[in-house]
């Protein structure tokens, strides 16, 4: 187990340095020069556009500056941002507990929300309560959320004025953007959690325990569920490490400061430093809750051991 | 969902700096899909009938806040409104759509309140001299005051400089600095902050990309200690536009801070910096010992209103049901919310009409087909200009035959005899006069060269994008086949500026006439141009500070752009503001500018 988990580790190296290279390259095969960006329009002192040049490293060759940004980011250091004028590990810190805030509240809406319509229409298969459950979920499915985000703005917040247009982290301020995301990703929870208990409550030992009388409750959750959990906990794990890497369009509609709002900025200003801090930041986390994933397996089902 | 659709504006909007700059976006694009959608919805209940969404033209105007702080046009020297600015005057900014209610300015101000705004996204820097983002100049403006103002009449009014004397061949200008004005800080506004502001503009080591807006000036000096003198090589005309707008910030604060001093501005303006927080939003709070030297506001002492508070909302259609849910209290307008909103009766909205910017077509003429005049006389024949604002704009903007902008001085109707008038028999008749023929596939050509091109437009302004397919259509009638392309400008470009395009269509925007001087004098801005006559016509026209004689000389220039039809006019897009009613007093300055220090609110 022990040397399962550090090779696991092990792997991330060479994976990360994966990532440093392909955010590195993105810079050269994305067309737009920052530089360029900021003078245009401007009568152009090409002394001063190479002073700018220069203080952002960029009249350097490109191994240099790839060698200058490794050694960076290795140091802590995650460059400074073209267009704010700020270290980028600022910025991402001041963005960053946003998405993990909104993260972890529609997170907690859709597994509530999926596991429990899951496991009811599961149980209650083929009745009406299913039928409306998994209508709702294919809706859940096939609605962007960006269309979802405002509806919700024009419902409850322009029209019947419960919640305010403009997030803010705040229990009021929180709900629309939570629900959002939360009911879209219930979507996906609750079909899998259907299924899979569908197949559990076929097994054996589900009637075996039945036979033995013990509560159908009791069944459901202890023996079911918990045999139903690896594939669920794979896919909320996607979903924390998707919702965590910022929830670009609905961060934009609900003017959640999060990092998918300011990925979405930096991406415009071609702001280079800035978005490689952003992906190098958003891969390394989707990397980890992965890994985190996997190791939980074995805690699930101790028949699952590591070799 | 092209998330990349998203945020867009803010990357145009940065690309302005205070005084003179490309605007190249009207204001905050949404996500297109959003803007409609929530104009489907109605906005507000009280007005879902308004007619909107049968054009896909629907992207907002929105420079929020009082629009593009840029200035609109200036000439040295006090004098009487030429009659091209005069003409403006009357519809520039402030002019109110009532929306049923009464005007907006009644009853006695009450102190107190804040008011909401929004920002696009955070700010570069507070410090004016380092900053090139448009939304950071759309603080700026209540932080610091500057030397002088350009007033409604369209010329530059006394502000901290109490008057200035400019001497024959314009290469001095001398400012007598007000006395009794303090900075935020306690320290005194007097003729050596002036020398140290402008110094610092100037110290190449400052790397200020306000540097160029003081054009050949080159030393300050300190004649008495309320007196400052500006030396310049050669008479450079726009200096009293720029000099609006070149923030007199604190000599003490900036030592005080060094880098940081962006984030700790200090003005002498009637409000002073609170908070800054990262990725949230700006705050300003009012000064209580301000006094208003500026004559177009109505409030001669400190702002009625406790401060001022800006969220950054990325998303148009966000900030605009924000607007409603009362959220905000002053937020652009988008083209598809406009009817909506000015029905409201709870919104004032404003009309900034006679703008700084214009829309226009842009060639390579280095390369065929447009290195051919007859050519590019075609196309501006072939623009049905009054169609393209009707479905592109839903009516909001105003046809301009002229390569100048309706707002900025040296535009008038008079020239518009030597412009091009849509007419697409005469641009046929253009090409064939050049021995241009129908080939076999009915496009035009001639040599064995068919008229067959490539139109770039920018993505991120849907009225842009319809305007772009009606262009494309109207240049087809005439015989020639135009693709348009749609990129995003930051792609855009590289492409202009190696030569590696056809024709583009392109948005810009400048409040003095030398927008002309920077599109167009070599290398242009696109850096294909090479003209050594309009050069010669452009140092003319930046070279005369006579009023009178430099508008001579702007007309100048704007005929000899006509004889060679280097662009293809075709409007100015207008910038729509929707105020909430009980915001009382507000106006725009002639830049389209809020006057923040003259509001109140009344609820």
């Amino acid at each position: 187990m022990t040397a399962y988990i550090i090779r696991r580790v092990l792997m991330l190296i060479p994976i990360w340095f994966g990532i440093l290279v392909l955010t590195f390259l993105m810079r050269v095969l994305v067309p737009g020069d920052p530089i360029q960006l900021m003078f245009a329009g401007r009568f152009n002192d090409p002394a001063v556009e190479a002073t700018m040049r220069h203080k952002y490293g960029l009249d350097k060759p490109i191994l240099t500056q790839f060698y200058d940004y490794t050694t960076g980011v290795l140091h802590g250091n995650l460059g400074y941002s073209i267009t704010a004028q700020q270290p980028v590990t600022t910025m991402i810190k001041a963005h960053y507990p946003y998405t993990v805030v909104l993260t972890l509240t529609s997170l907690s809406i859709a597994v509530t929300i999926g596991l429990v319509s899951g496991i009811i229409s599961a149980i209650k298969k083929d009745t009406i309560v299913d039928v409306i459950s998994m209508i709702f979920a294919l809706a859940g499915l096939s609605m962007p959320a960006f269309w979802l985000g405002l509806l919700m703005i024009y419902v409850f917040a322009v029209d019947l004025r419960w919640f305010p247009v403009l997030g803010s982290m705040t229990p009021k301020g929180i709900i629309l953007p939570s629900v959002t995301l939360g009911v879209i990703a219930s979507a996906v929870t609750a079909r899998l959690v259907r299924s899979t208990m569908l197949d559990v409550l076929g097994e054996d030992y589900v009637r075996t325990a039945r036979a033995k009388g013990i509560t159908s409750f009791a069944v459901v959750l202890r023996h079911a569920f918990r045999n139903a959990l690896i594939p669920i906990v794979t896919i909320v794990g996607l979903q924390f490490g998707g919702l965590l890497s910022g929830a670009f369009i609905v961060e934009v509609i609900f003017a959640w400061h999060g990092i998918g709002e300011l990925a979405i900025t930096a991406l415009q200003q071609r702001d280079f430093p800035l978005i490689q801090g952003i992906v190098l930041v958003v891969a390394t986390t989707y990397v980890l809750v992965n890994l985190v994933v996997d190791l939980l397996y074995a805690v699930l089902d101790p028949r699952i051991a590591y070799k | 969902m092209d998330s990349q659709d998203i945020a867009l504006a803010s990357l145009y909007r940065r690309m302005i700096s205070r005084r003179t700059m490309v605007k190249l976006v009207g204001g905050a694009a949404g996500l297109p899909v959003i803007a409609t959608l929530i104009a489907a919805c109605g906005g507000s209940s009280s007005n879902s009938t308004s007619a909107s969404g049968t054009t896909a033209a629907g992207q907002t105007q929105a420079t929020t806040i009082g629009g593009i702080p840029t200035p609109l046009n200036t000439f040295q020297n006090a004098g009487t409104p030429t009659s091209s600015s005069a003409a403006s005057t009357t519809t520039t900014g402030a002019t109110p759509v009532a929306a049923g209610t009464t005007a907006a300015s009644s009853g006695t101000p009450k102190q107190g309140g804040t008011i909401h705004m929004t920002i696009i996204n955070d700010p570069d820097t507070l410090d004016e001299a380092l900053s090139s983002s448009l939304t950071s100049s759309n603080i700026f403006q209540y932080i610091y005051d500057s030397l002088v103002y350009i007033g409604d009449d369209h010329l530059p009014h006394p502000w901290l400089a109490e008057k200035w004397d400019i001497n024959t061949d314009g290469t001095q200008i001398t400012f007598s600095i007000r006395s009794g004005i303090k900075f935020h800080d306690g320290t005194v506004l007097d003729g050596a902050a002036v020398k140290a502001n402008l110094d610092r503009i100037l110290d190449p080591k400052t790397a200020s990309i306000a540097k160029t807006g003081l054009g050949s000036m080159t030393t300050v000096d300190l004649v008495d200690p309320m007196t400052v003198r500006c030396n310049f090589t050669a008479a450079y005309a726009p200096i009293l536009t720029n000099l609006d707008g070149t923030a007199m910030s604190s000599p003490a604060a900036v030592a005080k801070y060094g880098d940081t001093y962006g984030h700790h501005p200090v003005g002498t303006g009637p409000f002073m910096f609170k908070d800054w927080t990262q990725g949230q939003g700006v705050d300003i709070v009012r000064n209580p010992n301000y006094v208003q030297y500026r004559e177009d506001y109505k409030n001669k002492s400190a702002p009625y209103i406790d401060g001022i508070s800006w969220k950054i909302i990325a998303d148009q259609a966000t900030s605009t049901a924000a607007l409603l849910t009362g959220e905000l209290d002053i937020a652009g307008v988008q083209l598809t919310q406009a009817n909506s909103i000015m029905t409201n009766a709870d919104f004032q909205t404003y009309i900034w009409k006679d703008r700084n910017g214009y829309i226009f077509v842009e060639y390579n003429m280095n390369k065929a087909p447009f290195n051919d005049l007859a050519v590019r006389k075609a196309v501006a024949l072939a623009l049905d200009r009054d169609s393209i604002v009707k479905s592109a704009w839903n009516g909001f903007a105003t046809v301009d035959l002229l390569p100048i902008p309706t707002g900025v001085a040296g535009y008038t109707t008079d020239l518009n005899q030597f412009a091009y008038p849509y007419d697409p028999a005469k641009a046929k008749q253009t090409l064939t006069d050049a021995g241009y023929t129908a080939g076999s596939d009915g496009v035009m050509a001639k040599d064995g060269k068919s008229l067959a091109f490539t139109m770039i437009v920018y993505s991120g302004y849907d009225a842009l994008k319809t305007c772009g397919e009606i262009v494309q259509a109207n240049l087809n009638a005439i015989g020639m086949k135009c693709t348009a392309q749609v990129m995003d400008f930051s792609a855009e470009l590289p492409l202009l500026n190696a030569g590696n395009f056809d024709c583009d269509l392109m948005r810009w925007t400048s409040s003095d006439p030398d927008i002309l001087t920077l599109m167009f004098k070599t290398p242009g801005w696109t850096k294909q141009m090479h003209d050594t006559t309009l050069d010669g016509l452009c140092d003319k026209m930046d070279a005369t500070i006579d009023p009178e004689k430099r508008l001579d000389a702007v007309h100048d220039v704007v005929k000899y752009l006509l004889a060679q039809a280097i662009v293809a006019p075709i409007c100015v897009d207008w910038s729509i503001t929707a105020v909430h009613t009980y915001v009382k007093d507000y106006s725009l300055t002639v830049f389209g500018e809020g006057r923040m220090a003259d509001v109140w609110l009344d609820k």
